[in-house]
């Protein structure tokens, strides 16, 4: 009833998509690094939907597939990207369908949306922890 | 730390989240990579999400664990009961009564708090129900939210494209695209926790909001963001309350709901309807209440649920008979603490 209960629920699911997130990149990033496998099969399709489920929001696109994204974290993309965000779905769908297809190496390009989603997952997630607290 | 037999759980589940946690941060101090550059980013993250997970249980079951009260016994019973009659599928939450925040629920903790007096007040435990249903769409969310959100998202993107083709102003078109993005974050999701709230206790929940409108409200009809107007939220519990009980009951809560709004001189402002439309209400709540038995949860039912026929029976009475409620409430919290094993 009161607003913890609100924010404890937003900061839950922002936390949870930015672990998402982060644990993918580190393994992707240690994969380049020591050159051995990085996200299997099914990591490589938790994440395109994912990103599917980003985009779908971005673009307002009424029902969209996937797990839910939390609707700050949807305002700071748009706050970000404002009038470029055609572009930006671009990149979106195209990471989205290098995730799903045929298993190989990750793009730089990639891993950068990655990075840039993950920072602003956890931008909310600490905004949101902060707000708990209000400090 | 030892604790009363109705935290233990809490503490098990409180000791492997922190065991959990104490095997990542050992893994991360062990990662050959934890000082290169171009990983420091990440960790920082792991760092922060450690970090915040150490102070919530610091902050939250630790304290509430460190002084759990014969207080807090009775409600983390009452929980539990309440969470047996509707077919609540986890582990029952506990219940502190330390809260200055009314009634809430810290999510990753399984943790109610509610307010140190309402362990001797019957008529507020209906909203024990709306926290619960905070835990249930946190872990459910593709059956209980997602649905919801589906009908918002399809209903204001029709809204936008119709407003647009008919000339509306931007500015028009502006406050159509605030109200879905508010939709869309919090209010969907305590609208899904008044549904269910309704669809588990029905008039209980339904007179508990009423209540807390006439004492907390200051506009009835205002729109915050973490909170959707308590008039939109008063129509979507009545809309709960046709599908799961009778007209009478759905009549006589709007009956009242209306007193009050006359009472207090609220008008409804022209953008009520285009933020909160009836129709999108009526389908949310059609909807939550197939996701709720999707997931096997239980509406209440006159003389099979205890607690739930208690709280009834307290609204009824308060309502019927108040000059005698606090002794008849009080005659009922001790049946109820003596049922649960716990001292008058």
């Amino acid at each position: 009833m009161s607003d913890i209960s609100a924010l404890s629920h937003e900061y839950q699911t922002s936390a949870k998509l930015a672990e998402e997130l982060n644990e993918a990149i580190l393994i992707l990033k240690k994969a380049r690094l020591h050159r051995r496998s990085g996200l299997n099969q099914e990591q490589r399709h938790r994440l395109a939907n994912t990103l599917g489920a980003v985009r779908s929001r971005l673009a307002n696109e009424g029902k969209a597939p996937g797990e839910v994204v939390p609707q700050e974290v949807v305002e700071r993309l748009v706050g970000k990207h404002g009038s470029k965000m055609a572009y930006f779905l671009e990149d979106l769908t195209a990471a989205t369908e290098s995730l799903s297809g045929q298993p190989g190496p990750i793009n730089d390009a990639v891993i950068t949306l990655l990075d840039e989603l993950c920072d602003v997952a956890d931008q909310t997630a600490s905004s949101m922890f902060r707000r708990l607290r209000r400090r | 730390m030892t604790v009363p037999p109705e935290a233990e759980a809490s503490r098990k589940r409180i000791h492997q989240i922190a065991a959990r946690a104490k095997k990542r941060v050992d893994a991360v101090l062990a990662d050959p990579d934890v000082s290169r550059p171009d990983f420091a980013k990440n960790f920082y993250h792991t760092y922060k999400r450690l970090s915040e997970l150490a102070q919530a249980i610091d902050e939250g079951p630790l304290f509430a664990l460190s002084r759990f009260r014969a207080e807090d016994r009775f409600l983390t019973h009452v929980v539990g009961e309440a969470c047996r009659e509707f077919h609540y599928p986890d582990e029952p939450p506990i219940c502190a009564a330390m809260s200055s925040q009314y009634y809430c629920a810290m999510m990753e903790m399984n943790l109610i708090l509610v307010p140190h007096g309402e362990a001797t007040h019957l008529l507020g435990w209906a909203d024990l129900y709306h926290e619960l249903a905070h835990f249930l769409v946190s872990r459910n969310e593709s059956t209980i939210l997602k649905p919801l959100m589906d009908l918002v998202e399809g209903h204001f993107a029709k809204a936008i494209d119709e407003a647009t083709r008919l000339g509306w102003s931007p500015d028009a078109i502006k406050e159509l695209r605030l109200f879905r993005s508010l939709w869309l974050g919090d209010w969907i999701v305590e609208f899904a926790c008044d549904l269910l709230a309704t669809f588990a206790t029905r008039l209980s929940f339904a007179w508990c909001n009423l209540r807390l409108c006439a004492r907390m409200s200051t506009d009835v009809f205002g729109t915050v963001r973490s909170h959707p107007a308590d008039a939109a939220r008063t129509r979507a519990i009545l809309e709960m309350l046709a599908l799961v009980s009778d007209g009478k009951d759905q009549e006589f809560v709007e009956d009242r709901w209306m007193e009050l709004v006359s009472t207090i001189g609220a008008v409804e402002p022209q953008s009520f309807e285009i933020a909160y439309p009836r129709l999108l209400l009526r389908d949310l709540a059609k909807q939550a209440k197939q996701s709720f038995e999707t997931l096997g949860l239980k509406s209440y039912t006159s003389k099979e649920d205890h607690l739930g026929d208690l709280l009834h029976e307290a609204w009824k009475h308060f309502q019927s008979h108040p000059e005698s409620y606090a002794d008849w409430e009080r005659t009922k919290i001790g049946e109820l603490r003596a049922k649960f094993g716990l001292e008058a």
